[in-house]
């Protein structure tokens, strides 16, 4: 308000002179306006778009630097095992500065027991810590400042007597996202009570741990059906709820009806294995419920605890005939198989709207299931991280995630590799997202990665392997804008040992070989010439020094000498992957030479985010975390 | 203080409005002005604010008369607006951004919040690209700049804990 009043009268006469243009100027000129204006985007409104759009807006936006805490909900304070916690060390106070600056706070428990003088103790811990967060919270209250807290994150075997404990959660009007890693079945009235406690809440995130069996809730207070009877089941409207993500729910028609009015904005849902407590003849089923409600969804997973013919096809068509922006479909591959008829005889309403399909893993696995995926012509983002066979790459792919022939012997050798890197080269020109799996991984230079760089759009590659993907430095020195020694000698001597081998095996076979079978062409070149691109190459050496001729262009002169290395100066070669953002590579073990190749990636490409040995999960949890 | 008596005042082009002095005590500036210096018969003159404003204003604040949730009404930050009040934004743009300078100057909060809400809206759903068109601002981001805002907020990719 100072401002306005400060800004004299020569301003209002330009407002009359040129009404539009300066009265939206002036406005917009003033932080404290455009502050509260932001106020009433969600954060990812703010961070996604209005933080892009220029510098000032970008400094107004800018979430304070990010910090962590993590909150252990420790045994007892007396124990002397617990040493380790940071609980222990800290006092009261130093936790609520701590905590008051954190934007994330996660809880976890220390040691994962079942026993009831264990839970007992545990949540009194848990208490102390419920009992910090509201002091926190009227804290902030009262003397008028925001709070920072944006994330709240309770991992598993925290929330073992949720009933309980749920309660307990003060009032956090700032949070914007709630992540409980949760055991099964509980009852969608849980939702409700977190809810209560987060009114601004924009994503929810129960994830479910069917194979942690510590998850297990050991109640106190009987089984949490009755106690809800009591409870009540009063939601305020979740304006903001934009995602929804829940695992393994027990979902009765009350509860479900209630929480998808509360939730109009609704983008994201995913109801990943539900029991669901009504009798489907008697009662509108799930999909119908989504249909009436949810306008906004643009994805929507829906899977029963117990199989997949519960969902109908009929109850699905209605959905993406309601919902009119309905783009993503997830699916476990076995229900690709049951449901081939149904993608074929909607394909016309169904398919071709949809851009992004996840495919979870099941129990087939070895689905066939590329002619179903032929259907969907539009496709953009294909998450298979799980699915062995049979997927593979098609041309205007922007996500990619699968797994390749993980089963096969011959994944060890690195032609496979080269293969796969020299397929998707060729096959993917869009491709941004790269998630690939295999039991064996080969990333030198002989491994062909170098190969990728012909996908210029690529944001973010993760790999992940079992064995030592063999990356060093040395082996990745292509990655420098400025390889040190590129000569014919070096084209020679990274390529030449391997075609020596292949020349020497194929010699091997010579005698044996029919006559008519040398001449016959490879299928592979046949289907490139159908699809209009070169796929002779693939798999071959000759592709390592086709892809040199591209980079760094076909030497003049075969022994360079000083002049050479001058021409190289001036045709300085493209950056490799000039959009990356992160290179994951996922490996049960971390080597040695990992962090020195690290350092040498980090010193390459300063802002990119390498990690080079990250810990992988239990695949099966992975695959879903990744695609919910 | 008679709920009767009535407050005089002047826009920026010199036009004067005669209003009841409980509109008047929405806005929290005359308010504050008129306990601090009583009812001096005198005309306020307001010289941010120009007629045309003054009158959208003061029949929003004539609408909300009896509204005892006045000022208390913005806890909820996230609540749907109301049909009336949507109605009453539908101006052109000019006249929303002089509506906020005119609620900003004279402190009139839920004025404030309908119309930067009714903005923050305009901003949902749109590309950085289109928000720089529909507010007509240059993008005055290198590329690198850029890329690294994104880069930035990308971060969230996969949460793996």
């Amino acid at each position: 308000m100072k401002t306005t009043t400060t800004t004299t009268k020569t301003t209002t006469a330009t407002i009359i002179a040129l009404p539009t243009f300066s009265a939206q100027q002036h406005a917009l000129a003033i932080p404290e306006i455009l502050e509260h204006i932001f106020s009433f985007l969600t954060r990812q409104d703010r961070t996604r778009r209005a933080r892009r759009v220029c510098k000032r807006w970008s400094a107004i936006c800018k979430d304070p630097v990010s910090y962590t805490w993590t909150l252990r909900v420790a045994l007892n304070d007396d124990d002397n095992n617990n040493r380790n916690f940071y609980n222990r060390e800290d006092d009261e106070q130093t936790q609520v500065i701590r905590i008051s600056l954190a934007d994330h706070v996660t809880i976890r428990v220390d040691t994962p027991s079942e026993e009831r003088e264990i839970s007992e103790r545990r949540l009194a811990s848990w208490t102390r810590a419920m009992d910090l967060l509201s002091k926190l919270m009227d804290d902030c209250k009262s003397s008028g400042k925001c709070p920072r807290l944006q994330s709240l994150y309770l991992t598993a075997g925290v929330l073992q007597n949720f009933v309980i404990q749920l309660r307990q959660l003060p009032s956090l009007t700032t949070l914007t996202t709630l992540r409980i890693t949760m055991c099964l079945h509980y009852n969608l009235a849980v939702l409700f009570t977190a809810c209560r406690a987060c009114p601004n809440i924009e994503e929810l995130v129960f994830q479910g741990t069917q194979y942690d069996t510590s998850a297990y809730p050991y109640f106190f207070e009987g089984p949490p059906s009755l106690f809800w009877l009591e409870g009540s089941y009063v939601l305020p409207t979740l304006h903001r709820l934009q995602t929804c993500i829940l695992h393994y729910p027990s979902i009765s028609v009350e509860r479900l009806e209630e929480f998808l009015q509360a939730s109009p904005n609704l983008a994201r849902l995913v109801l990943f294995r539900v029991t669901y407590t009504a009798d489907p003849r008697r009662f509108p089923t799930i999909a119908t419920h989504v249909a009436a409600h949810c306008p906004n969804l643009r994805s929507f997973h829906l899977s029963m605890f117990d199989g997949v013919d519960d969902v109908n096809d009929r109850e699905l068509t209605s959905c993406f005939s309601v919902i009119p922006n309905l783009d993503e479909f997830s699916a476990v591959d076995e229900e690709f198989y049951v449901r081939r008829m149904w993608f074929r005889n909607v394909i016309r309403t169904v398919a071709n709207r949809i851009t992004t399909l996840n495919i979870l893993p099941g129990s087939y696995r070895m689905m066939l299931i590329r002619d179903v995926l032929c259907t969907f012509e539009h496709l953009v983002h294909l998450r298979a991280p799980d699915v062995s066979r049979y997927i593979w790459a098609c041309r205007g792919l922007k996500t990619l995630h699968m797994t390749v022939a993980s089963d096969y012997q011959h994944s060890f050798s690195p032609e496979a590799t080269l293969t796969v890197f020299g397929f998707l080269s060729r096959m993917c020109p869009l491709l941004e997202e790269l998630y690939l799996t295999r039991l064996s991984m080969d990333l030198s230079f002989q491994g062909g990665l170098c190969l990728l760089t012909r996908l210029q759009h690529l944001e973010r590659i993760w790999f992940v392997a079992s064995n030592d993907p063999g990356l060093n430095s040395r082996a990745l020195f292509w990655i420098r804008q400025t390889p040190t020694a590129l000569s014919t000698w070096n084209r020679h001597l990274t390529c030449g040992i391997q075609r020596l081998w292949l020349l020497k095996r194929r010699a091997k076979y010579f005698g044996v070989l029919h006559p008519d079978a040398a001449a016959t062409r490879p299928n592979a070149t046949k289907l490139g010439q159908e699809l209009g691109m070169d796929l002779s190459k693939i798999g071959h050496p000759d592709d390592l020094l086709e892809w040199m001729d591209e980079r760094y262009g076909r030497p003049a002169n075969d022994i360079g000498g000083d002049d050479h290395d001058d021409e190289k100066d001036e045709d300085v070669p493209p950056l490799a992957w000039p959009k990356l953002e992160s290179f994951w590579v996922g490996s049960q073990s971390r080597h040695k030479s990992v962090s020195r190749t690290e350092k040498f990636l980090t010193k390459v490409r300063p802002n990119v985010e390498f990690d080079l040995g990250r810990k992988s999960l239990h695949p099966r949890s992975r695959v879903i975390s990744q695609l919910f | 203080m008679s709920a009767h008596s009535q407050i005089l005042l002047t826009s920026s082009e010199g036009t004067e409005f005669l209003i009841d002095r409980d509109i008047a005590d929405k806005s929290m500036l005359l308010k504050c002005m008129l306990e601090d210096i009583g009812e001096i018969g005198q005309a306020v003159p307001l010289p941010n604010v120009s007629g045309p404003i003054l009158t959208k204003v003061i029949e929003y604040c004539t609408h909300h008369r009896d509204d005892p949730n006045f000022l208390s009404a913005n806890d909820d930050v996230t609540a749907d607006i109301d049909e009336w009040d949507l109605e009453y934004c539908k101006v052109d743009q000019g006249t929303l951004y002089e509506l906020i300078l005119a609620a900003n100057y004279l402190d009139i909060k839920p004025l404030m919040d309908l119309t930067c809400k009714t903005v923050a809206n305009m901003i949902k759903a749109k590309s950085p690209e289109e928000i720089r068109k529909t507010f007509n601002i240059t993008n005055d981001f290198t590329p690198e700049e850029e890329d690294q805002v994104r880069r930035e907020n990308g971060k969230d990719w996969v949460d793996e804990h």
